[in-house]
């Protein structure tokens, strides 16, 4: 993994908790739900950058196997 | 200067391609999300029942979903689309930053486009046109909005070109502007931390010139100046010939951008704001007519000597369309402008009229231009599944624009000249609501001429779809690329 | 000259520089002197902060978007004067945050429809608009009728609205909640809710529960009244 992921990952770790803190101090309907989006997106978004690292990694050896 | 289309002898760059599709694909998502909801409030001034008495179905909440989904959904993904596109290619360098922070911005960009359409139909908004979203959604889009432009800038300095080529100095000053106009225009104090409701940091009359600055500039550099460098590169790739004068996109990219700035307060003629504002909003929008129409003949007569390739390059009928309505907009904005004729068109649907002839003329046509040149291209199939297909997208979507800009024509100069009509006695001739009633079927004509403009988004999604998935409907016929073009030719 | 713009066009940051500073001179020119001008806002008398009820049927009016279709600027033309009364000033709006001037006419302007028409037939008007206009194309706004108003919060909103400029008083804030109930009830007793905000009109309420078309009904009664235009000069109208 390149640093910038890792930036980026930790960036929207970051985007993940401030979405909670706005959930739990959520003054209305809105917030409530964009902070629980937030979080969420930001979730998936990791999940989604460690899986595009393991592929990667997967791609990596099965060409080594082939090559 | 070199033109740098063509890149030759130097190592193959490997481009993010995957998130310029990405783009591309939610633009097409939007476009059609934008004009079905387009449609549907066309019908409730139509047929008012259509609200229901439903407070998420009101036109109050409806509309600023469409125009946000109109300008900053579809316009806003073809224009971040187009331009990782363009930087990487004119700079032949792959995006800055790595694959992760330009996933970022692409998905950043959706949840924005998607929390601020909820927020609107659950009732929060700041009322601001064009900037209805509220703080919270605001700081989200400034951080996505200020990682493009680092993106952007880092991609501009790793180029192996020496020269930055002239689209991207568009793209650059639209990414710029919107940042600075975004944060002023928003600037608003909430009423509790972790709460929605704002209440905006200016007032009255300096909160309107704030907000009309911004309003107009969301024009001028959002649907203008960003747009203008997608035709920067577009046109010439499509018609593959240099842009017809360098000095002259030189001169219109300077004296577009400074001059835009200043047109907002034609927006607030005959207002509670002072005069001396108005004269200069006024004076400036007239000057602006000379960068724009700078703008356009650079664009068109890049196609001089190459005419031809409208009947064989499905897209570029498209583009030069875009042009042409470019051109007719941005004569008919000066007009508009002025105090006296101003008096008359302020408030009417002449307004709505003028929008939609940019926005659908020109934004929306010079967008579709790009994306059926550039599907084919990010996809590496050899043609478009249709170029027939095309070909009726383009008239039955011109059609509709006919249709859609002469209704408000007579809609709103009937709207302004009824409203200051006096009878013999010296009386005001006619009530509000006679002159509701008498726009009626053009109010129709409008949404008629939405349902054309919507087919038309439809069938180039189906023409789009098949081109990737490697279909070809031309094929048998005749070799890819050489049928279609602008003439939905019948039976040869 | 078109020498020189190679420089430019070969460093990035220059170029980003240079379309900073030119996109910024027109905005600078415009808007920094109408906060300076003294006279952009008139120094006419009346014009008071929203009262509490008023203040909160003002955010459901931007809620709910009334502004596009509906402008609250009344121009200084022959025409618009007749039809709507006289030209708006920039102080009658100098409290709004934000500003609801509008942009286009979908229905009738607001800026002075306060005493216009009577609680009754905004009532009726805002549930059921074609009940009492049949060609309008407005919607049916029942759900206001039916949601009870919340006004926990509204100290915090006029604290807020403080902080962005709005003279609320130490006693206005106090009173903020009072206020909101009295305005919204025709029975109770106006005296002191009227003394801190002039011409404040009562929604017609059931007395028990504001709703949120009480608050809505009480902000369009009170606009464009506060200014007495028989009490004022040509002089304080200058710009």
């Amino acid at each position: 993994m390149r640093p910038s992921d890792w930036l980026v990952g930790i960036m929207m770790a970051v985007f993940g908790l401030v979405g909670l803190v706005l959930v739990a101090h959520a003054y209305d309907d809105e917030m409530y739900l964009f902070g629980a989006c937030l979080a969420g997106f930001a979730l998936i978004f990791d999940y989604g950058l460690v899986k595009a690292h393991y592929d990667a990694t997967d791609r990596a050896r099965a060409r080594a196997d082939h090559g | 200067m070199v033109e740098p289309l063509v890149s030759a002898g130097r190592a193959p760059v490997e481009y993010n391609e995957a998130i310029v599709r990405k783009f591309i694909i939610a633009a097409m998502f939007w476009a059609v999300v934008a004009f079905t909801v387009g449609v549907y409030l066309a019908s409730e001034l139509s047929w008012p029942q259509l609200n229901f008495g439903l407070s998420f179905l009101n036109f109050g909440r409806l509309r600023p979903v469409h125009t946000s989904a109109a300008i900053f959904a579809f316009g806003g993904c073809a224009l971040l689309g187009t331009s990782f596109h363009v930087v990487q290619r004119t700079c032949h360098a792959r995006l800055w930053g790595g694959d992760a922070l330009a996933n970022f911005i692409f998905w950043g960009f959706q949840f924005f486009i998607v929390m601020a359409a909820l927020s609107y139909v659950m009732g929060y908004s700041q009322s601001r046109e064009y900037a209805e979203p509220e703080w919270h959604l605001d700081i989200w889009l400034t951080i996505v909005w200020v990682l493009y432009l680092l993106v952007f800038v880092g991609t501009l300095m790793k180029r192996e070109e020496p020269h930055i080529y002239v689209a991207n100095w568009f793209y650059l000053s639209f990414i710029v502007t919107v940042a600075m106009l975004h944060l002023v225009n928003n600037a608003a104090l909430p009423v509790h931390w972790a709460g929605t409701k704002s209440y905006s940091y200016f007032s009255g009359a300096q909160d309107a010139l704030v907000q009309w600055w911004y309003g107009h500039n969301a024009v001028g550099f959002f649907l203008t100046a960003g747009f203008l460098g997608m035709m920067y590169y577009f046109i010439p790739k499509a018609a593959n010939r240099p842009i017809y004068s360098y000095r002259l996109s030189i001169v219109h990219f300077w004296s577009l951008i400074f001059i835009y700035i200043w047109a907002g307060p034609h927006h607030l003629h005959w207002t509670a704001l002072p005069d001396w504002a108005q004269t200069l909003g006024m004076a400036f929008s007239i000057m602006l007519w000379m960068p724009s129409w700078g703008g356009m003949i650079n664009g068109l007569m890049t196609l001089s000597g190459a005419w031809d390739k409208l009947r064989t390059e499905p897209s570029l009928g498209f583009s030069v369309t875009a042009v042409g309505f470019y051109g007719m907009s941005t004569f008919e904005g000066p007009v508009m402008s002025i105090r006296d004729v101003n008096a008359l068109s302020h408030y009417t649907d002449w307004g709505i009229g003028h929008v939609h002839s940019g926005s659908l003329g020109w934004v929306a046509f010079i967008s579709f231009g790009a994306i059926y040149y550039l599907v084919p291209v990010l996809w590496h199939q050899k043609a478009l599944y249709s170029a027939r297909l095309a070909a009726w997208h383009y008239w039955i979507a011109t059609l509709g624009i006919v249709f859609y800009i002469s209704a408000m024509w007579v809609a709103g100069i009937m709207e302004g000249l009824m409203w200051r009509a006096y009878d013999a006695n010296g009386f005001l001739q006619y009530s509000f609501s006679e002159s509701v009633v008498a726009v009626h079927p053009f109010f129709v004509i409008r949404m008629l001429g939405g349902v054309l403009f919507l087919i038309g988004a439809l069938m180039m999604v189906y023409n789009l779809v098949m081109t990737a998935r490697g279909r070809f409907a031309d094929a048998a016929a005749s070799p890819p690329r050489l049928a279609g073009g602008l003439a939905p030719a019948v039976g040869d | 000259m078109f020498i020189r713009h190679e420089v430019i066009e070969k460093n990035a940051l220059l170029l980003l520089v240079l379309s900073l500073l030119a996109v910024s001179i027109g905005g600078l020119v415009e808007i920094v002197p109408t906060f300076t001008i003294e006279t952009t806002v008139e120094h006419v008398k009346g014009v008071r902060p929203y009262s509490p009820l008023e203040l909160r049927g003002r955010d459901i009016y931007v809620r709910e978007g009334c502004y596009v279709c509906h402008s609250q600027m009344i121009r200084a033309l022959r025409d618009e004067v007749e039809r709507y009364g006289h030209y708006s000033l920039a102080a009658e709006s100098m409290y709004d945050h934000p500003f609801q001037w509008g942009s286009k006419r979908i229905g009738p302007d607001l800026a002075r429809v306060g005493g216009k028409y009577s609680n009754d037939w905004h009532y009726a008007h805002l549930q059921a608009p074609r009940s009492v206009v049949p060609e309008s194309l407005m919607p049916n706004y029942g759900f206001l009728a039916q949601t009870p108003l919340d006004y926990a919060d509204v100290a915090d909103r006029m604290r807020t609205n403080r902080a962005v400029g709005v003279p609320y008083t130490e006693e206005d804030l106090a009173n903020a909640t009072a206020d909101l109930l009295t305005q919204a009830n025709p029975a109770a007793d106006q005296a002191a809710l009227v003394a801190r905000y002039p011409k404040a009109i009562a929604a017609s309420g059931d007395g028990r529960t504001p709703t949120e078309l009480d608050a809505l009904v009480a902000y369009l009664q009170v606009l464009g009244t506060m200014v007495d235009f028989a009490d004022t000069s040509e002089e304080q109208l200058k710009q």
